[in-house]
């Protein structure tokens, strides 16, 4: 709202505000439910995804890990083998050959979630647009979508947090993972921290779109250059994708 | 008309029975005090982190309810398969299944990062997850049970044990199915992605329940004086001997299968030979120490006589079950994800190497914790309500052996 | 032996509808906590009236909250989030109840709420507090540097 800490909101700053982003949300569905008879593919509204081109990813390169740990709070406890990571560099070293490379990696929002297959309480949930989530209201802390992700995108909370930004509650005794920055897409916004990251540090190397609109950058490029998953042999049809692994 | 036995609640009041009831509380204090500890503190004051999430509490949770269902190993028996020299033993077999299961339920529940949201898990299912299904067989498991010992004990009820005792019969195999599955269906880890898994967790409940059950009924007939005769005991002893081998046959068949597929080398090799602490666990504790050691005592001509030793074997046993669900639970989630085939991985989340887990104190107090609570229970009940029977003598035993001397007291079993 | 079950079985219902009863006996009844207790809120209006505010707050929150968390469709004016903003000043501490107007009121009725065990207690425009902890990335760079022979480490494990 205001950046002026003392500043009183006024009534009708309050609800000016409100209005605008509900009259976005309910146009939205209305816009969803024509598109089906305009595009075959796009079957029920979009789906949100990432296609990462390794070739372009850094060495050494961690703005994206910053950018998406700043923009959600996450930070160390100075105990890293409990300390939350939604999203971390993974170097890779080629057996055969030796050839280095390294690409990040986050939750992956399968289209097939272990995670929410195997989560007792249904806190584990994939929204109608592929974003794989955590409620926080019902996780009970029993850790077994972290036992059954084939990425080891989760991180246990294990012990007492405080100053969570306001879009990303976290808390003692749940699990979570990357939102694919759900709060801005919920807001409107069309981009994520990391990818807005690596775009401004020149690298280009992540792309955040729908996936089921032909028309968008990341339907196009995934098109025409393929791309593949990790552990695709688990047929999870992951969201976020990757090019030169 | 089959022999009638006479049970008995027992006294409760030797100093013996009152020293026991205060350790198991002192057990049960120190793990509230780890639960305490944790909610309080949360999990980083545990060996557990975010490359190992289920750690000592979840062996002892998984020791005691897989021993649960095996518990009941002599009430099946008598009710289901006819042997009457199991019958005397059937309430108790059935009471120690109820109080071990309620004990390792307790350690999982006390484990959870949330556990003031038990509410939460019992309203909201997810069909999909076999761990909801568990909840369903766990509680189902406990309300069969009583009903069975309800049947058991009430007179007019006598005549639908068959029934409840078949019933309960298919719910523990199912029950152990379902715990060895919550393994079994992580298709993302190596060491876990095998339906063999369920049938070892049965063959592992028969051993380990077999072998609680035969330290129990020691305990409980030495230590309140009623005579045990030596045909019981070497019945039971001779059938724990061929659990362990069926045990060993499914730990063997397991890495068989493992070792004909080239993409599960890498963990049958850490398992098997470098994986440090736990393939020390694997040959020296689960095969040497669990396996072999108690094959050897249990069918020695000599030594096999001896109540020492058949004891001894029996604890064996369940040091080496514990070191299997060791190797399982944490040597499993050691080993790192294999995201990468070709590759080698390396991060600052600790991908691609071996994780650490050093067991903590909270972890092993809420382990005996639960432990003790199960015992507690156990000693209770036998106090309170007539499970036990008044004797297990070689003549109460055998139903082919003479009568005399056996009351009608109280109704047959 | 039956008789103890016909007893348990016939007291079980009665302790819980005792409890039941027990524990509604105390619904409805809000009391605001003297004037002096509850801070000012920032707007000038609230989103409902406030005797509906005051009975309904986590009804109407939790009403909403599923079609926030699992659908997208958020209600601004019915967010969490929104409510902090206007009503918490940005110099509360939830420690001091004093200044917390959620606390304040809870702390008064004596109903306990875990909201902020993992939402922010603190306005959105409120300067974070000053962090203890380590910052994330030097330890993720200590980390790299740490591990960077791990790969050696995992040859050793992964090929037999
Ligand atoms: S990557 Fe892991 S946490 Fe994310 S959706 Fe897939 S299984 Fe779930
Ligand atoms: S830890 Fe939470 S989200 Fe994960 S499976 Fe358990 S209840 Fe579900």
């Amino acid at each position: 709202m205001s950046s002026d800490n003392s500043a009183p909101l006024s009534r009708r700053q309050f609800i000016t505000g409100a209005a605008a982003a509900v009259a976005g949300l309910t146009i939205a569905p209305g816009v969803f439910l024509l598109k089906p008879a305009e595009a075959a593919q796009k079957a029920d509204g979009p789906r949100w995804g990432l296609l990462i081109d390794t070739s372009k990813c850094a060495d050494g390169c961690t703005a994206c890990v910053r950018a998406c740990h700043e923009e959600n709070g996450v930070r160390s406890l100075g105990r890293p083998e409990t300390d939350a990571q939604w999203i971390r560099k993974v170097n890779l070293t080629e057996r055969a050959t030796g050839h280095q490379h390294s690409l990040p990696v986050m939750c992956q929002h399968c289209e097939n979630p272990p995670c929410v297959d195997v989560c007792p309480t249904h806190a584990s949930f994939i929204r109608p647009d592929g974003i794989v989530l955590v409620d926080k209201h019902s996780c009970i802390g029993c850790r077994y979508c972290m036992m059954a992700c084939p990425y080891k995108a989760r991180s246990f909370i294990h012990e007492k947090l405080t100053d969570q930004k306001p879009h990303a509650p976290r808390g003692k005794g749940t699990v979570e993972s990357c939102t694919l920055c759900v709060h801005r897409i919920d807001r409107g916004e069309r981009t994520t921290a990391c990818v807005e990251a690596c775009n401004r540090d020149g690298h280009k190397a992540m792309t955040f779109g729908d996936l089921h609109d032909p028309d968008s950058e990341i339907s196009q490029r995934l098109r025409n250059y393929g791309s593949t998953t990790i552990r695709a042999d688990l047929r999870l049809n992951p969201a976020v994708r990757y090019q030169g692994i | 008309m089959t022999l009638k036995t006479h049970f008995r609640d027992i006294e409760g009041r030797s100093a013996r029975y009152v020293a026991l009831l205060g350790g198991l509380l002192v057990l049960v204090a120190l793990g509230v005090l780890a639960a305490l500890m944790k909610g309080s503190q949360g999990h980083y004051i545990t060996g557990m982190n975010n490359q190992v999430v289920w750690g000592l509490p979840h062996i002892f949770a998984i020791l005691l309810i897989v021993a649960a269902s095996g518990a009941l190993n002599a009430a099946s028996f008598s009710s289901v398969f006819g042997r009457v020299a199991y019958k005397p033993l059937a309430r108790v077999s059935g009471l120690l299944a109820m109080t071990l299961l309620i004990g390792g339920l307790v350690i999982l529940v006390l484990d959870l990062g949330r556990p003031d949201r038990l509410v939460v898990a019992m309203t909201h299912y997810n069909f999909k997850s076999i761990f909801a299904w568990n909840i369903f067989l766990y509680t189902g498991f406990l309300a069969v049970v009583a009903v069975y010992l309800w049947f058991m004990i009430e007179r007019r009820m006598n005549r639908y044990v068959p029934i409840a005792g078949y019933t309960a019969f298919i719910w523990r195999l199912i029950l152990t199915t379902g715990t060895g599955s919550i393994f079994g269906f992580l298709v993302a880890r190596e060491a876990y992605d095998a339906a063999i898994l369920a049938p070892m967790f049965i063959a592992m409940s028969f051993s380990l329940g077999m072998a609680v059950f035969i330290l129990v009924v020691l305990a409980t007939f030495l230590g309140t004086g009623r005579p045990l005769g030596d045909l019981i005991l070497r019945r039971m002893k001779n059938l724990l001997g061929i659990f362990v081998a069926g045990v060993l046959y499914f730990v063997l068949a397991y890495h068989l299968t493992n070792l004909y597929a080239t993409r599960l080398h890498g963990i049958e090799a850490f398992v098997l030979l470098n994986g440090g602490i736990y393939t020390f666990l694997f040959w020296v504790v689960q095969i040497g120490i669990g396996s072999v050691l108690p094959l050897v005592l249990l069918f020695h001509p000599v030594w096999s006589q001896s109540r020492r030793v058949i004891a001894a074997a029996a604890g064996l046993v369940l040091v080496g079950g514990f070191a299997q669900l060791y190797v399982i639970v944490i040597g499993g989630q050691a080993y790192p994800l294999e995201m990468f085939p070709g590759y080698d991985m390396s991060s600052s989340f600790f991908d691609g190497v071996v994780a650490s887990y050093v067991p903590s104190l909270p972890e092993l107090m809420l382990g005996v914790g639960g432990v003790g609570f199960a015992f507690l229970l156990f000693a209770l009940a036998l106090k309170f309500l007539p499970f036990l029977p008044a004797s297990l003598s070689d003549e109460h035993v055998d139903p082919h052996a003479d009568q005399s001397g056996t009351r009608t007291a109280a109704a047959g079993a | 032996m039956p008789s103890v079950l016909t007893r348990a079985g016939l007291s079980l219902p009665a302790l819980l509808a005792g409890l039941v009863f027990f524990a509604l006996s105390g619904c409805g009844k809000v009391e605001p906590p003297p004037a002096s207790l509850l801070a000012e809120a920032r707007g000038d209006q609230c989103v409902e009236p406030t005797d509906v505010m005051r009975r309904e707050h986590m009804q109407i929150l939790m009403h909403e909250r599923d079609e926030a968390k699992r659908y997208g469709r958020r209600n601004p004016d019915h967010s969490f989030v929104g409510c902090v903003d206007c009503h918490v000043s940005p110099t509360a501490n939830r420690e001091d109840p004093s200044t917390h107007f959620c606390m304040a009121c809870h702390e008064f009725n004596a109903v306990r709420m875990d909201c902020f065990q993992c939402h922010t207690d603190r306005p959105s425009d409120a300067a974070p507090a000053s962090h203890r902890n380590v910052d994330l990335h030097e330890s993720i760079e200590r980390h790299l540097a740490a591990h960077a022979d791990a790969s050696t480490n995992a040859v050793e494990v992964s090929i037999p």
